[in-house]
C-alpha cells in the first residue's frame, strides 16, 4: 500500500531539519538543536526505530514510597496526599521537557482509558494508573484492555465497583464497548451492554480506605449471559476474549483512527488507517508494530501534514523547554514545573484528570478565544520559568548554532525563528520579530556595527524574542 | 565614551525592562506555588467575580403592568436566551415529582423523593425542597414545566446524544453544527469575513460545544474570564486568516489565525459591558454554575447585545449515590436561576431574557443496586422568565407502566418543537428561517410562550439569508420563498449592471440553497451584489468573489 510505504528522502523530498524535528514532535514534545543535528545523520527509518526503541527500554518510573499508602497512611498527614500526587505529576511533566516520548505515549493512553484522580482520589490508585499506563502504552492493546478493566483507578471511576451480580451497574460495560473499543454503537446494541456489566461482575475495591482490588466470586453473576447473539457463561476473561475475537477488525480499526488522529493530523486517511488496522490485527494488537510503520512512511512525513497538528496545552507549555533542550534542565525550579500543570490545567488539559470518559476532545476544542488569550499570557510565564541566569551561555550558544551570523540581528531573528516555528518566520512578522529580538537596544549600536551577539544583553534580547514567537499562532501548530 | 561604557549602561537599562517582566512572573509563581488546586482556581479570578458585591446605587424600577410588560417584550430585538446545560444526564423524576404516583415510589424503594419533602407544583407534581428557591417563580408565573422532552430512538451515550440535543440532528444523522450556530449563521451571513461587534452568542467555559458551531465554525464565543480576557487581548494585533493553500498545515494556521482576530475583536465590547454591568443580588458561594450566571448577568446588565447565552452545570450522571449528589446539584441550579432573575429584574431586563434549561437524557425510572439512576431517555425541561406569562406544564408527564423494550418511558415532547418555538415565538425567527435552522419542518409546541407578534425576527423581512461556501465546492446562497410565485437571483456588479442571471423562473415556497461555480459562470473576481427578486420585492447582498 503506497501510503504506508517507508519515506525514501529525494531531491524534491529531502531529509532536512524540518522532518526531523517533524517526527520528533509528533512522536514526543519536540527535539532540541543537538537532536536534530544528531536526526540528521541518521536514515528516517533508523530515526524512527532508534525512538520507538528507546520508548520499549524506557522502564517504568520507580515506583515513590507512598505507592501502596492507604487512607490510613494519610490520616496523620493529609496535606501530603496532595503533595505525593502533584510530585507524580511533576516526574511525568519533566519527562515531557525532557524528551522522552514514553510520555507522550502516556499522555494519548491516559485520555483513552480515562479515569478523573477528582473521582478516585486515592494515591495508590493513582500510581496503579500510571504504572498501567507506562507499563503497556507500547505493549499489547489486548492485555491493556483486560488490566485497565480490572484497575483500581477504573474501578471506581466508572462503578466497576457497584457492578455485583445481583445489582448490576452497566458504567463501566457501556464505556468498554463505546469509547475504550469499538466506537459508539459499533458492532453492538443496547442489549449487550448490561449482558457485559454481568460478566464484569466479582471485581471490588475498598475505595474509601484506598485499599488494593480483589475478586470475589460471591458478587460474580454465575449465569449465562448473550452478548453479540451468543450465549454463555461469561467470566471476565472470556468476556475480553470474545470482544477481541467477535470484533477483531472493529478494534483494529477504531483504534488505529484514534492513533492516527492523534499523532498525525484530525481528518483520518481511511487507505493509511485500514493499513496500521491490518498490523494491529495480524499481530494480535501490539502496538509498536503499528508506531513503527505509521511513523515511517511517505505518507507521515508529506509537506501539507508539517506543522498542521494542534498543540495540546502540555505540548505548547513544555515545548518552549523542549526546543531549548538545556542540559541542565533540572535547574529548572520543581515550584515551575508545578505552575506547568497549573496551567495547562487553566487552559483546559489537567493531566490525571480529563473532564469526563471520553477525554479531552482535543484539536480545535484546546483553542478558542479565551484559551488563546490564555496561551499568550502563559508563554511569557513560561519563558520567566527558563529565565535562570545558569541557562545564559546556552541561549547564546543556541542561537550561534542556530545563524550564520554572530552580528546580524535580521539573520539571528529568523535562525531562532526558524527553530522554534520548525518553519521559516513569515515576510510579515520579520520587522516586528527583529524589533523584539533589539529589545529596546537603540539602533545606533546596531548601525555603527558595535552590537554582537557575545553582548551581555544577549540572552535576555533571545528570550524577548521568544515572548513574542511563542505567542504567534505558528507557534500553537506542531 | 568607550564602548564598553555604554555597554554596561546599556545592561542597566535592559536589566530594568527585564525585572519588571520578572516581578510579574514571580507574583504568580508565588501565588501558585503556595495555593493548592482549589485556591488556585479561586484565585484565578473566575471564583471571585460572583462573591463580590459591588455598592453601586441601585435605580428603582416600577414594576411593569401587564399591558406595559407585553409592550417591553414586543420588541424582539432586545430578547435574550439563557441555555442552562445540565451536564451528565438529569433524573427528571426526582426533580418535577410525581409525588401521588405509586408506580414511581414502588419502582424506587430508596431514592424517591417523598410527598412531605416536595413543596407542590400542581395536586399531582412538586418539586423537592431542595429545590425551594423557584417556589416564588412559579407562583410568580415566571415557570414553566414541559414534561417528557426528548427524541424517538434513544442514544444512551452522553457525547451522542450531547451532540444530537445540540446539533437538533436526527437520532441516526450526524449534523457537525449546533443549531444555535445555524440561527446565528443565518442571520449574519458574512459572518467569517465582516464579523459583527459583539458576539452574537456567548458561552462561559473552557470546553466548547457543538451549540454554536455554524458550518464555518465556531459562531460565538467562549470565555472563563472577560477581564482578564480583556487584558490579553488588548495587547495583540491581527492577522490574515486567508490559507495560502489548500494543505492541512494552511488550514490549521487559517483556522488559528482566525480565533486570534476573533479574540481582539470582541474585548473591547465585553469589557465596556462587563464594567457597566454590576451584580446587585448576592449569588450561591462555591458554585461554579453562579460564577457563570453572574458574569452572563453582568453582561446582560451592561447591554452588550449578545443573543444567546450558555451556561453548564456538571455532575449529573448520578449512577451512584444519587441521594447525595442530586439534590445538592438542583439546589444550586435552583439558587442560581432565583439569584440571576432577581440580579436582571432589578434593572428591569427581567422582561427580556428567557432561560430554559437541557440535558442530554434523562435517567432510568428504576433506581440501580448502587442507589442511583442509569442513562434513561426523556425528561422535563424547565423553562424561566417573564416572557412566559404563567406558569403551567406542557405536554403530558412520562408513563411508568407502559414502558419501552428498555423499560424506559417513552418520551412525549420532540426537543426539536421546544427549539422550534424559542426560535420562533422568543427569537422572532420567521418560520421559513427555522426550517433551516432545523433541518426540516419542525412544528413548535404551543403553550410555553405567547406567540410572538409581528412575525418578524432577528433577520427582519430579509428573505435572502446569505451565502457560504459551498460543501462540494462553490458558492451557496441561502433563501426563502414565503409565497410561491416568480423568483429571479441575479448577479450584478457594483453599480447595479446585471452580470449574470442564476435563475429565473417560478417557485414553489420553502426554503432553497441555489449553488453556483464562478469558474463555470466566467465571473471575474471582485466585488458583486446578488439580488433575490420575489413576492414583488427585492432583496440585495454583497459578495466578494475571489
Amino acid at each position: 500500500m503506497a501510503a504506508l510505504d517507508p519515506f525514501v528522502p529525494s531531491t524534491s523530498k529531502p531529509w532536512n531539519a524540518q522532518k526531523v524535528q517533524h517526527l520528533y514532535q509528533r512522536i514526543g514534545f519536540g527535539a532540541s538543536l543537538s537532536e536534530v543535528q544528531a536526526g540528521l545523520t541518521k536514515t528516517p527509518s533508523q530515526l524512527v526505530d532508534q525512538l520507538v526503541n528507546a520508548i520499549i527500554a524506557d522502564p517504568i518510573p520507580a515506583k515513590p514510597f507512598w505507592a501502596e499508602y492507604t487512607a490510613e497512611d494519610y490520616q496523620t498527614n493529609p496535606d501530603s496526599q496532595y503533595q505525593h500526587s502533584i510530585s507524580l505529576r511533576r516526574d511525568w511533566i519533566k519527562d515531557m521537557i525532557n524528551g522522552k516520548p514514553k510520555a507522550k505515549l502516556a499522555l494519548f493512553w491516559s485520555n483513552h482509558f480515562v479515569t478523573s484522580q477528582n473521582v478516585y482520589g486515592c494515591n495508590r490508585y493513582l500510581w496503579d494508573y500510571y504504572e498501567l499506563l507506562n507499563k503497556n502504552c507500547i505493549g499489547n492493546f489486548r492485555t491493556f484492555t483486560k488490566e485497565i478493566s480490572k484497575n483500581s483507578a477504573m474501578l471506581v471511576y466508572l462503578n466497576g465497583n457497584q457492578n455485583i451480580a445481583d445489582e448490576p451497574n452497566e458504567n463501566y460495560a457501556r464505556e468498554l464497548l463505546e469509547l475504550f473499543t469499538l466506537g459508539e454503537g459499533n458492532g453492538y446494541t443496547q442489549f449487550d451492554v448490561p449482558e457485559v456489566a454481568r460478566a464484569l461482575t466479582g471485581w471490588r475495591v475498598s475505595q474509601y480506605e484506598c485499599l488494593n482490588p480483589y475478586f470475589d466470586i460471591d458478587y460474580f453473576d454465575n449465569k449465562p449471559k448473550t452478548i453479540f447473539g451468543k450465549t454463555a457463561n461469561y467470566t471476565f476473561d472470556t468476556l475480553h476474549d470474545l470482544i477481541f475475537t467477535e470484533k477483531a477488525d472493529l478494534i483494529a480499526k477504531y483504534i488505529c483512527t484514534k492513533l492516527y488522529k492523534f499523532f498525525l493530523y484530525q481528518t483520518p486517511n481511511e487507505t493509511v488507517v485500514n493499513g496500521l488496522a491490518d498490523i494491529l490485527k495480524g499481530t494480535n494488537f501490539e502496538l509498536a508494530p503499528v508506531l513503527r510503520k505509521l511513523f515511517k512512511s511517505e505518507h507521515f512525513f508529506e509537506q501539507r501534514f508539517i506543522n498542521a497538528a494542534i498543540k495540546s496545552p502540555l505540548s505548547q507549555i513544555t515545548s518552549t523547554a523542549r526546543y531549548l533542550g538545556f542540559t541542565n534542565s533540572s535547574v529548572i525550579q520543581e515550584d515551575y514545573i508545578n505552575y506547568y500543570f497549573y496551567m495547562a490545567y487553566e487552559l483546559g488539559q489537567a493531566l490525571l484528570d480529563p473532564p469526563n470518559v471520553a477525554g479531552w476532545p482535543g484539536y480545535h476544542a484546546w483553542i478558542n478565544e479565551s484559551t488563546l488569550a490564555a496561551r499568550w499570557n502563559f508563554s511569557g510565564s513560561v519563558i520567566y520559568t527558563l529565565s535562570d541566569e545558569a541557562f545564559n551561555e546556552q541561549y547564546r550558544n543556541l542561537a550561534i548554532a542556530l545563524s550564520t551570523s554572530t552580528t546580524d540581528p535580521l539573520l539571528i531573528t529568523q535562525g531562532i525563528a526558524k527553530h522554534f516555528l520548525n518553519s521559516d518566520l513569515r515576510p510579515e512578522h520579520i520587522d516586528v520579530a527583529v524589533q523584539y529580538f533589539k529589545a529596546g537596544i537603540p539602533q545606533n549600536y546596531f548601525d555603527d556595527g558595535s552590537w554582537n551577539i557575545y553582548w551581555n544583553e544577549a540572552p535576555y534580547q533571545i528570550r524577548n524574542l521568544l515572548f513574542y514567537l511563542t505567542r504567534l499562532p505558528e507557534f500553537q501548530l506542531t | 565614551m568607550s564602548h564598553d561604557h555604554n555597554h554596561d549602561k546599556m545592561h542597566k537599562k535592559v536589566q530594568e525592562r527585564m525585572g519588571s517582566k520578572i516581578d510579574h512572573g514571580a507574583l504568580h509563581t508565588r501565588e501558585h506555588q503556595e495555593s493548592s488546586r482549589r485556591n488556585f482556581m479561586k484565585n484565578s479570578g473566575l471564583f471571585a467575580v460572583g462573591s463580590v458585591m459591588l455598592g453601586a446605587t441601585g435605580v428603582n424600577i416600577l414594576n411593569p403592568t401587564a399591558e406595559m410588560m407585553s409592550m417591553l417584550t414586543s420588541d424582539c430585538g432586545d430578547r435574550i436566551l439563557v441555555l442552562i446545560r445540565l451536564d451528565g444526564g438529569n433524573d427528571g423524576l426526582n426533580t418535577v415529582v410525581p409525588i401521588t404516583n405509586d408506580e414511581y415510589y414502588n419502582i424506587r424503594p430508596n431514592i424517591a423523593v417523598t410527598p412531605a419533602n416536595c413543596w407542590k407544583l400542581s395536586n399531582s407534581f412538586g418539586m423537592p425542597k431542595t429545590m425551594t428557591d423557584l417556589e416564588s417563580m412559579w407562583g410568580d408565573g415566571k415557570m414553566k414545566v414541559v414534561h417528557n422532552v426528548g427524541y424517538p430512538e434513544q442514544n444512551y451515550s452522553h457525547f451522542r446524544s450531547s451532540d444530537i440535543w445540540a446539533s437538533s440532528s436526527d437520532s441516526e444523522t450526524v449534523v457537525n453544527s449546533g443549531w444555535i450556530g445555524r440561527m446565528i449563521e443565518s442571520n449574519y451571513e458574512a459572518f467569517q469575513n465582516a464579523p459583527p461587534t459583539v458576539p452574537p452568542a456567548l458561552e462561559i467555559g473552557v470546553q466548547t460545544n457543538l451549540l454554536f458551531r455554524g458550518s464555518q465554525g465556531a459562531m460565538a464565543l467562549s470565555v472563563s474570564n472577560p477581564t482578564e480576557f480583556y487584558q490579553i487581548a488588548s495587547t495583540g494585533q491581527l492577522y490574515n486568516p486567508t490559507p495560502a493553500d489548500n494543505s492541512e498545515h494552511e488550514k490549521e494556521l487559517s483556522f488559528m489565525r482566525t480565533v486570534a482576530n476573533s479574540a481582539y475583536r470582541y474585548s473591547e465590547s465585553i469589557k465596556e459591558a462587563y464594567t457597566t454591568g454590576r451584580n446587585k443580588v448576592q449569588y450561591p458561594e462555591d458554585s461554579y454554575l453562579a460564577e457563570q450566571m453572574s458574569i452572563i448577568a453582568r453582561l446582560i446588565k451592561g447591554k452588550l447585545g449578545t443573543k444567546v447565552y450558555m451556561v453548564s452545570i456538571g455532575g449529573f450522571d448520578t449512577h451512584a449515590n444519587q441521594l447525595n449528589d442530586h439534590p445538592r446539584l438542583v439546589t444550586q441550579l435552583s439558587k442560581c436561576v432565583k439569584a440571576f432573575f432577581e440580579d436582571i429584574s432589578e434593572a428591569g431586563l427581567g422582561p427580556n431574557v428567557l432561560a430554559m434549561t437541557f440535558s442530554e437524557f434523562g435517567r432510568t425510572i428504576f433506581e440501580n443496586g448502587s442507589e442511583g439512576t442509569d442513562h434513561g431517555t426523556a425528561a422535563p425541561v424547565l423553562m424561566f422568565g417573564e416572557g412566559l406569562q404563567g406558569n403551567g406544564f406542557v405536554g403530558t408527564p412520562p408513563d411508568l407502566v407502559n414502558v419501552d423494550q428498555y423499560g424506559d418511558p417513552l418520551f412525549n415532547v420532540d426537543f426539536r418543537s421546544v427549539y422550534a418555538t424559542v426560535l420562533q415565538d422568543w427569537l422572532c425567527v420567521p418560520s421559513s428561517t427555522t426550517e433551516f435552522v432545523l433541518g426540516n419542518a419542525i412544528q413548535k409546541k404551543t403553550g410555553i410562550l405567547p406567540p410572538s407578534s409581528p412575525n418578524t425576527g432577528l433577520n427582519g423581512d430579509d428573505a435572502l439569508l446569505g451565502h457560504n461556501p459551498g460543501i462540494n465546492g462553490g458558492i451557496d446562497i441561502k433563501y426563502s420563498i414565503t409565497a410561491k410565485g416568480p423568483t429571479k437571483i441575479l448577479l450584478m456588479n457594483q453599480a447595479g449592471s446585471l452580470v449574470r442571471t442564476f435563475y429565473d423562473g417560478f417557485s414553489e415556497s420553502g426554503s432553497f440553497i441555489f449553488n453556483f461555480n464562478p469558474g463555470a459562470y466566467l465571473i471575474q473576481p471582485g466585488n458583486y451584489v446578488y439580488q433575490l427578486q420575489t413576492g414583488g420585492r427585492v432583496y440585495s447582498r454583497k459578495i466578494k468573489i475571489q
